[in-house]
């Protein structure tokens, strides 16, 4: 990762900084410095409830670091992934309230969903959709793209006004699935892996030690670590030694691709870079470089070439997969690795993504580079600090204060604090944080002062019973990877933080908790903004319908008529699709000219599904 | 005028659900049933949302939701839909409806 890489040694590395551990909830939080149950979103917005802190709906009491920043002669440009619009609000004819440019943002240019094809991504400029500008043959990818646009958004503004600050929030959709890269990033990594993920954790944990990221005597911890009573059969890791030798061969290229991925994507934010720094605007920029959750597990044991088998109870069948080994990363795939990697790209901790009462699902990289404003270079900071703090710090670099009334609506207060005493404290100065509560898809958990109680729940575990769940304590200044339960040592340290955990809760309307399987939180009935109807129609022309408000054809037989008037004998082509090559299903028509003249016109669409 | 329609016919299975399903599903788990329920100890309190009307608990199964506070506001059925037009200059001078008027 040399671009990450360069910032870090120009400025500073976060060894605990922490998120929500699910990407949509983190990224509210770095809009609205707020927690992400404040938000509305204790979940992803296509899990949205209606409760308070589960509505996926940004409320007007929690003003965006962007609006506040416009307000003080900021330009402000969204780039990259949003994952904050309630899914019924992804429409063309939809309300746009809740997109970028209702939310202080003068430009977007990116995709609003929670993953896209880095091929073939569903774009948003503004407040329209677009198709992308050029295709993969072409050299497209969205990583590219991302960069492309983020220079001439700032080009563009300092043509114009070149006194004026502005704020870029910019979000690749690396490292999320699809695993999308240039076959030529994925061959750097060839063999890298091919020890397997249990070699990995203890290479990278020797290695992360020697490079001060982790403290001397940090332990690993189990890569199946939850109790069988209490833990997600999809989220279970396969030991490296049981696998066969095509698996060994399928998960270790998976990796290969991830990290492709991940480096290509750094080499296109280096080119932002080398932008800012050609135009002398580099010096004065603060760079904070981060991800939103752990890695994700989202893989299960066997990962996918194909997610969208998973997404639909669809078996992998590893014969299959083998076929298309070659093809990973490629427009042909939609891949994702196994658990065994998220556990491994997690080290030391336990879990992953989603798994809000460990690290693995919470610490993430964080970089800080401003070469004016900060002096230290190349240091590490081991202050605790979580994606909270990201909009205090901005706003205390602005010299900007949060308004306690925002529009004639009162304002939650920041959930998070300022981290720039960090710059000039010393790598190891106590941090000024006190305490930061967790709380994802059942899991549970709360950090205050150097310890934390964690409680023994699976997300989407499906079996209630929160009264009943057994806690943990860790005393994480003297225990970093959190492998060692002090519960029985220290049971009034435990009581205490799990009161404060309820209070925190009731503070940040993080109840009721919901770990009931993705399906059942997914498929809540929701309010749509149009009444129920059985006939839809489509017109040529149009935008393309997103998912969530387009015909739902699932469980249901269903009939597609089209009325197609040709003029051309040699006209042909698609008149519906569906989906895309990777599932779903396509209607197209013949020219008439090459079966026989206009009369084919008049014979039925020919349809077919991969 | 061109165009597709789909007419949906409810309730038949088919082979054809299994075709696109929302990204969000990648989180979904071989899940594990739903267990008995219980009621919960706690209920938190709903900070600005004076309107809110569902029922918060420990556990979601033991709660019911209100949507109502986090629903956008309709239009009423049947509301006129508008056009405002203007021309940069006028097309006719005022007083003069057309090249004879």
């Amino acid at each position: 990762m040399p671009t990450l890489q360069k910032l870090a040694d120009q400025g500073l590395m976060y060894t605990q900084w922490h998120t929500v551990a699910l990407c949509s909830p983190t990224r509210s939080t770095l809009l609205t410095g707020r927690n992400h149950t404040l938000n509305g979103f204790a979940s992803i917005s296509e899990g949205a409830n209606g409760f308070p802190g589960l509505s996926g709906r940004l409320p007007p009491q929690a003003a965006t670091v962007a609006q506040i920043l416009q307000d003080n002669g900021y330009s402000t440009f969204w780039l990259g992934k949003n994952h904050n619009v309630p899914e019924q609000e992804v429409a063309e004819g939809g309300d746009r309230k809740s997109w970028p440019l209702g939310w202080g943002f003068e430009r977007f240019y990116g995709f609003l969903g929670g993953e896209t094809n880095q091929w073939y991504p569903d774009l948003v400029e503004d407040n329209h959709f677009i198709e992308p500008p050029y295709k993969p043959e072409q050299g497209y990818h969205l990583s590219k793209d991302l960069a492309d646009q983020a220079i001439k958004m700032i080009r563009d503004q300092k043509a114009t006004n070149p006194s004026k600050p502005w704020f870029v929030y910019y979000n690749p959709g690396a490292n999320h699935a699809p695993h999308h890269a240039p076959q030529e990033y994925i061959a750097k990594y060839k063999g890298k892996f091919d020890d397997g993920y249990e070699a990995y954790r203890t290479w990278v944990l020797a290695r992360m030690i020697e490079k001060g990221v982790l403290p001397k005597g940090t332990k690993l911890t189990p890569i199946n670590p939850m109790p069988k009573d209490m833990s997600n059969p999809a989220d279970y890791v396969r030991p490296w030694d049981s696998l066969n030798a095509d698996e060994k061969k399928l998960f270790s290229h998976m990796a290969e691709v991830w990290a492709g991925f991940s480096e290509y994507t750094d080499a296109q934010v280096g080119r932002v870079i080398d932008y800012l720094r050609e135009s002398g605007q580099l010096d004065n920029t603060v760079v904070f470089y981060a991800a939103d959750n752990g890695t994700s597990g989202e893989g299960t044991p066997n990962g996918s070439v194909n997610e969208d088998k998973f997404f639909n109870n669809y078996p992998d069948d590893l014969t299959e997969n083998m076929k298309l080994i070659d093809k990973l990363g490629s427009p042909d795939t939609y891949g994702h690795f196994p658990t065994g990697w998220a556990v491994a790209f997690s080290t030391p901790y336990q879990m992953f993504k989603r798994y809000s009462q460990y690290s693995g699902g919470t610490d993430c990289p964080l970089v800080i580079s401003w070469p004016k404003g900060i002096k230290a270079r190349g240091e590490i900071r081991n202050q605790y600090h979580h994606s909270v703090d990201i909009v205090p710090t901005i706003l205390d670099i602005a010299g900007v204060k949060m308004p306690k009334v925002y529009h004639g609506v009162e304002q939650f207060p920041l959930s998070g604090i300022s981290m720039r005493y960090t710059f000039d404290a010393a790598p190891d100065a106590p941090t000024q944080k006190k305490r930061q509560f967790y709380a994802m898809l059942g899991t549970r958990g709360i950090w205050e002062n150097g310890w934390k109680a964690s409680a023994v729940h699976a997300a989407f575990l499906g079996k209630g019973k929160f009264d009943q769940d057994e806690w943990q304590l860790y005393h994480v200044d003297a225990d970093r990877s959190e492998s060692t339960d002090l519960a029985k040592q220290y049971p009034d340290k435990l009581a205490a933080l799990k009161k404060r955990w309820f209070e925190e809760a009731r503070i940040n309307l993080a109840l009721p908790l919901d770990d009931r399987n993705a399906m059942e939180q997914l498929g809540v009935e929701r309010p749509s903004a149009e009444p129920k109807r059985d006939r839809y129609i489509y017109y040529p022309g149009t935008a393309p319908v997103p998912e969530g408000v387009a015909v739902s054809v699932r469980q249901r037989s269903f009939k597609i008529l089209a009325n197609v008037e040709t003029t051309d004998a040699d006209a042909g082509g698609v008149i519906f699709a569906h989906g895309s090559r990777l599932g779903g299903l396509l209607g197209l028509t013949p020219p008439c000219g090459s079966t026989g003249g206009p009369r084919c016109c008049r014979s039925p669409i020919q349809w077919s599904a991969p | 005028m061109n165009r597709v329609t789909l007419k949906l016919a409810p309730g038949l299975p088919t082979l054809l659900s299994r075709a696109v399903v929302v990204f969000g599903a990648l989180l979904c788990s071989l899940a594990m049933a739903q267990t008995a329920k219980k009621p919960a100890p706690s209920s938190q309190a709903v900070g600005p949302y004076k309107d809110f009307k569902g029922v918060i608990k420990l556990d979601i199964r033991d709660s019911k939701a209100d949507w109502g506070p986090f629903t956008p506001k309709k239009a009423p059925a049947g509301a006129p839909t508008f056009s405002s037009s203007s021309t940069t200059t006028p097309v006719s001078p005022p007083g003069r409806r057309s090249a004879a008027g």
